[in-house]
């Protein structure tokens, strides 16, 4: 039996792989996109805990060895609490890196449902100019928006937080899947390159 | 306050792309780009709500329906349908004969019929006798989409952009087609012959008999006062300016006459009618008027007679191509829109030139690609639909060669008519 290795880590067997992905299909993609968020959110908000954590650590732990220094060390590499402060900070940054990968893991499959929504499997140029289409949209809602709110007078300030933010977030998911669509794009072009050159050789 | 014409560039092309990506249909893209438009138009006080409405040319859409339910009424009747073959049967049994006379018919029909409904009757009358006579169907449905689109870009009636710039630049039925329709019946035997060079491989199988193919017209009556009705249409039009008669009138009366003398429900000749065009041109006007107004139009305008150096010549060029060119990608109402108000703008002492170089270039960038024109599209879901293999990039290749080949016979063209020295 052949085996293939998971971006998770887990070992899948080929048989249990086509069963997953017939599931995938007979369940639809809401399946498919709630499984994914069952693994991938736990994770990332248990990595951004520890992120959060590591980044409280390097604000304070430094602050309790200022003064200690190493000799024969260049500023600021001699400094302990440069660099306690360096390394906690590095780990922060590591956890929070793995704490994003797997949100935008989580979002691949909603992704998808959104672009089989949006009216099935498209050319890669299409999908590329819908989610730019879709980016200009959700900027010029925003402006439309953004004088209801100000004239709102009090609960309007925070009524704009929220449309910016939602903007922001919108914007970042078609940012990504058109960086995604892209990859996948050149991807498969260069793979196409290399096995006509493996055939040549 | 401060206009910021980013912000309504912006909403033009977004009103584009959600047409070309096919987000929505061109009717709703160009509906959510007049909605934020005029919103935000009213909340910078760049027009007033009053204004808006005053956009949209009433005359314009007056003209479409008007011809749309004509020839809705008109084409029910089987006229053209009858005549395409009666075409068929006189050009015998050579396929390279029957190219060119389902070509000719088809640039013809199209003169009066709307191109999609000239597609849908050429193609099946091109597949059916294929199927007949054993002939490969590609050569002769391709050629009937790309003279399709080619047929009515000499007469102001014959598209949708025609009545736009028509109307526009104030030419009556008769001045519009002494410019243009020598220039269209020329363009015919040009993309014929070059069809008939790329496919001439696929058009040597020997002759098939067709005496005994026969035309039977069920409903005789209808279609002799189907015929009528196009007769005092086209007479109608051609005696306008002596009549003082204006194009929008002249289709209102022949739609009014085409309703009460057949027999057809007019609930379903509404029905048929094609609105999405209708609520397209209405909603652009919106867009494009509104965007006149921050003064972005006017800046093409002027860049159009910069690159133009202020020649006649060189700003005809200019306008064919670029208007080819972006009718390939975009929807020729919406170019033809785009385009009217700096043509409008410029300053130049003639501008028949400018406006036969629109015409031109909108009506021929509209069949280059099947992914982008309607009739192409149409013509290869046909040939699916008839369980035949088609290969996209050949017909790419076919449409871009023709609208290639026509464009630089139309520069040609131009330049000799109106006599264009550089």
């Amino acid at each position: 039996m052949y085996v293939h290795v998971c971006s998770r880590g887990d070992v899948m067997s080929a048989k249990d792989r086509e069963l997953k992905s017939e599931e995938a299909v007979k369940g639809g993609a809401l399946l498919d996109w709630r499984e994914e968020l069952r693994v991938r959110l736990p994770r990332a908000a248990l990595y951004l805990l520890v992120a959060i954590a590591f980044y409280i650590l390097s604000v304070i732990v430094p602050g309790l060895v200022i003064g200690v220094k190493l000799p024969g060390v260049l500023e600021p590499f001699s400094r302990l609490d440069w660099l306690l402060w360096a390394f906690l900070l590095l780990i922060a940054l590591a956890f929070g890196g793995n704490a994003v990968y797997n949100l935008l893991k989580a979002l691949d499959p909603l992704l998808e449902a959104m672009a089989r929504r949006m009216g099935g499997n498209v050319r890669p140029a299409k999908r590329v100019a819908r989610d730019v289409a879709y980016m200009l949209l959700v900027v010029l809602v925003a402006e439309a928006l953004t004088p209801i709110a100000e004239s709102l007078g009090g609960p309007g300030q925070p009524l704009k937080i929220v449309i910016g933010v939602t903007t922001l977030v919108l914007l970042l998911i078609l940012v990504y899947d058109v960086g995604k669509v892209t990859y996948r794009y050149i991807e498969s072009k260069v793979e196409l390159l290399i096995k006509r050159l493996e055939k040549i050789v | 306050m401060a206009i910021e014409p980013v912000k309504y560039m912006l909403v033009y092309v977004l009103t584009l792309l959600l047409a070309v990506s096919e987000v929505f249909p061109l009717s709703v893209s160009a509906m959510l780009g007049a909605l934020l438009m005029a919103w935000f138009g009213l909340n910078d006080g760049l027009f007033t709500y009053e204004e808006i409405f005053s956009f949209i040319d009433l005359r314009l859409i007056a003209l479409l329906i008007g011809v749309m339910i004509t020839v809705e009424t008109v084409g029910r009747s089987g006229l053209f349908r009858v005549l395409g073959l009666y075409a068929v049967k006189l050009a015998g049994g050579s396929p390279a004969g029957l190219f060119v006379v389902l070509s000719v018919i088809s640039a013809a029909t199209s003169l009066f019929l709307s191109d999609a409904a000239a597609v849908l009757i050429l193609s099946a009358t091109a597949l059916a006798i294929s199927r007949e006579l054993g002939y490969d169907p590609t050569p002769f449905v391709v050629a009937s989409a790309l003279m399709i689109n080619l047929g009515g870009t000499g007469t102001l009636i014959g598209s949708v952009s025609n009545m736009i710039i028509g109307l526009n630049a104030g030419f009556d039925f008769v001045e519009f087609a002494a410019y243009l329709l020598p220039c269209e019946l020329m363009l015919w035997w040009i993309t014929i012959a070059v069809l008939y060079l790329y496919y001439r491989e696929r058009l040597r199988d020997s002759p098939k008999l067709v005496e005994e193919y026969h035309v039977r017209v069920e409903n005789k009556g209808e279609v002799i006062k189907a015929a009528l009705i196009l007769a005092i249409m086209i007479g109608l039009y051609v005696s306008s300016e002596r009549l003082g008669v204006p194009a929008e009138a002249i289709a209102l009366f022949t739609a009014v006459l085409a309703l009460t003398t057949t027999r057809y429900d007019p609930v379903e000749v509404f029905e048929r009618l094609d609105w999405d065009t209708v609520f397209f041109v209405a909603s652009f006007l919106v867009l494009v008027r509104g965007l006149e107004r921050t003064g972005i139009l006017q800046a093409l305008s002027q860049l159009i007679y910069e690159a133009s150096k202020g020649s006649l010549a060189y700003a005809t060029l200019l306008t064919l191509l670029v208007s080819g060119i972006t009718s390939i990608l975009l929807a020729n109402v919406a170019v033809a829109l785009t385009f009217v108000p700096p043509l409008k703008a410029l300053n130049l002492p003639d501008k028949r030139p400018l406006w036969s170089a629109l015409v031109l270039g909108t009506n021929l960038g509209g069949a280059s690609i099947p992914v982008t024109s309607v009739v192409f599209a149409m013509a290869v879901g046909a040939l699916r639909h008839e369980g035949l293999k088609v290969d996209m990039g050949e017909l790419s290749k076919v449409g871009l060669l023709t609208s290639m080949a026509q464009l630089a016979f139309s520069a040609l063209y131009l330049l000799a008519y109106f006599r264009l020295s550089f």
